[in-house]
């Protein structure tokens, strides 16, 4: 069984892709394509995800209408600016696997990797 | 007041010296040793100046006629020597505390929207058991206090299956190994007395030495070419940075010791650092009860005598 979390960004790809409001019916008759879900079940998410600020919602008739608040594009360059940003104040957040670095150090890490090519090319040449 | 004196002297020392000591080529060498002895040396100098100034509480002498020559030698005196003894320590203490809820609010509201973010705009690749989020930059990284690991697409793209296992081992030694506690401790420090040299430099220190802690433990993992050639597949999309190396940064450090693995400090010089740090931490409760005992047994003569 998949989780909220997972259906949070199934239904924000759905929004993004319309790019037109929708009701909780339009969401859930379109997830119920690939899986089994109840009306609640989809409400909640749709709830959850305007209670966190990712929807806005308008009354029309008798139900609300969803839509995302910024477009992936700007979510996405949120996320990568936090992903990205190894400096200072930064470095216990999240532990990255290649912090910054200079120009100067790309070269140097780049002529290492060279040299280290060569040996390997060196050894398996010898007999 | 000899201890206190005693004390302060201490602490100036191990606070100054302990960076320098603790530059020497050989930290590449044993990085477990050097990040103790990094520590030890912070927690020392810690101790002893909360020690320092609980002293100017229980004997008062140097403060006091300070003070008496400077307000008259009034029933204050007394008192004020007691409130400085006092507060030294607390504020001394509330600084760090301070600054400690200040950085582990921000942590933590960072990670929480970034998880957030994630949750949305991640895909979560079982086989690999990260979350891949779709990017054109190169970035790796864990995010401390979950199991989770990330991938951008970019770096995925530029890495042989190899390389990527290197990468994702050095991810999951930060996380088995809790590396962020030690770096946010780090972080406390320098942030509350940037003014002390061993606390300054803890943090850069730490940041460092972690990333030579995942390093070891992925080439034990996966192996040495293959690190080397993830940090390498990494050079064409990281964030480049203007000025000096960020901290957790020197890679140019970390490949150059990968691809000349120096061999690991002998035993002796293992145990004798172990043995270093271990008194770095008790010399401070030693020197105080030490001295404290040798002024209580001065104190005793006279009444002795009599």
């Amino acid at each position: 069984m998949r989780g909220l979390g997972d259906l949070e960004a199934a239904v924000m790809d759905r929004l993004w892709a319309w790019e037109q409001p929708a009701t909780v019916r339009e969401v859930l008759d379109d997830l119920r394509r690939d899986r089994d879900l109840a009306y609640t079940t989809v409400m909640t998410v749709l709830d959850n995800l305007h209670r966190k600020g990712w929807l806005t919602r308008e009354l029309d008739g008798r139900a609300y209408r969803y839509r995302p608040v910024a477009s992936r594009q700007e979510y996405s360059a949120e996320l990568m600016r936090q992903a990205l940003d190894s400096s200072g104040d930064n470095t216990s957040t999240l532990l990255h696997f290649v912090g910054e670095m200079t120009t100067d150090e790309v070269d140097a890490v780049r002529r290492a990797l060279r040299s280290l090519q060569r040996r390997a090319r060196r050894e398996s040449q010898q007999p | 007041m000899t201890l206190a004196i005693a004390l302060f002297g201490y602490a100036a020392l191990v606070a100054t010296l302990a960076p320098r000591a603790l530059a020497g080529a050989w930290r590449l060498r044993s990085p477990r040793l050097t990040m103790t002895l990094w520590h030890a040396s912070a927690a020392s100098v810690l101790v002893s100046l909360v020690l320092a100034a609980a002293t100017c509480v229980t004997s008062p002498g140097l403060i006091q006629t300070c003070i008496a020559a400077l307000v008259g030698d009034t029933g204050a005196t007394g008192v004020l020597t007691v409130a400085i003894g006092l507060l030294a320590p607390v504020l001394l203490l509330a600084r760090l505390t301070m600054v400690a809820i200040a950085g582990a609010r921000r942590r933590r509201a960072d990670r929480r929207r970034h998880l957030e973010l994630l949750s949305v705009l991640g895909r979560h690749d079982s086989n690999l058991g990260v979350l891949v989020v779709s990017s054109t930059s190169a970035a790796a990284y864990c995010v401390p206090g979950t199991d989770k690991v990330v991938l951008t697409s970019g770096a995925l793209h530029r890495l042989e299956p190899a390389e990527l296992r290197a990468a994702l081992a050095h991810e999951r030694a930060h996380l088995a190994g809790r590396h962020h506690l030690l770096v946010a401790w780090a972080g406390i420090l320098a942030n509350a007395f940037p003014g002390v040299p061993v606390f300054r430099d803890l943090l850069p220190a730490t940041a460092n030495l972690v990333e030579l802690l995942a390093d070891d433990r992925a080439v034990r993992r996966s192996g040495r070419a293959e690190l080397v050639g993830a940090i390498a597949a990494f050079t064409d999309g990281v964030a480049l940075s203007a000025g000096l190396a960020a901290t957790g940064g020197q890679v140019s450090v970390r490949v150059e010791r990968l691809l000349d693995p120096a061999p690991p400090l002998p035993l002796t010089a293992r145990l004798s650092g172990a043995g270093v740090a271990a008194t770095l931490v008790a010399l401070p409760g030693l020197l105080a009860v030490l001295l404290a005992a040798v002024a209580a047994g001065l104190a005793a003569c006279p009444l002795l005598l009599r």
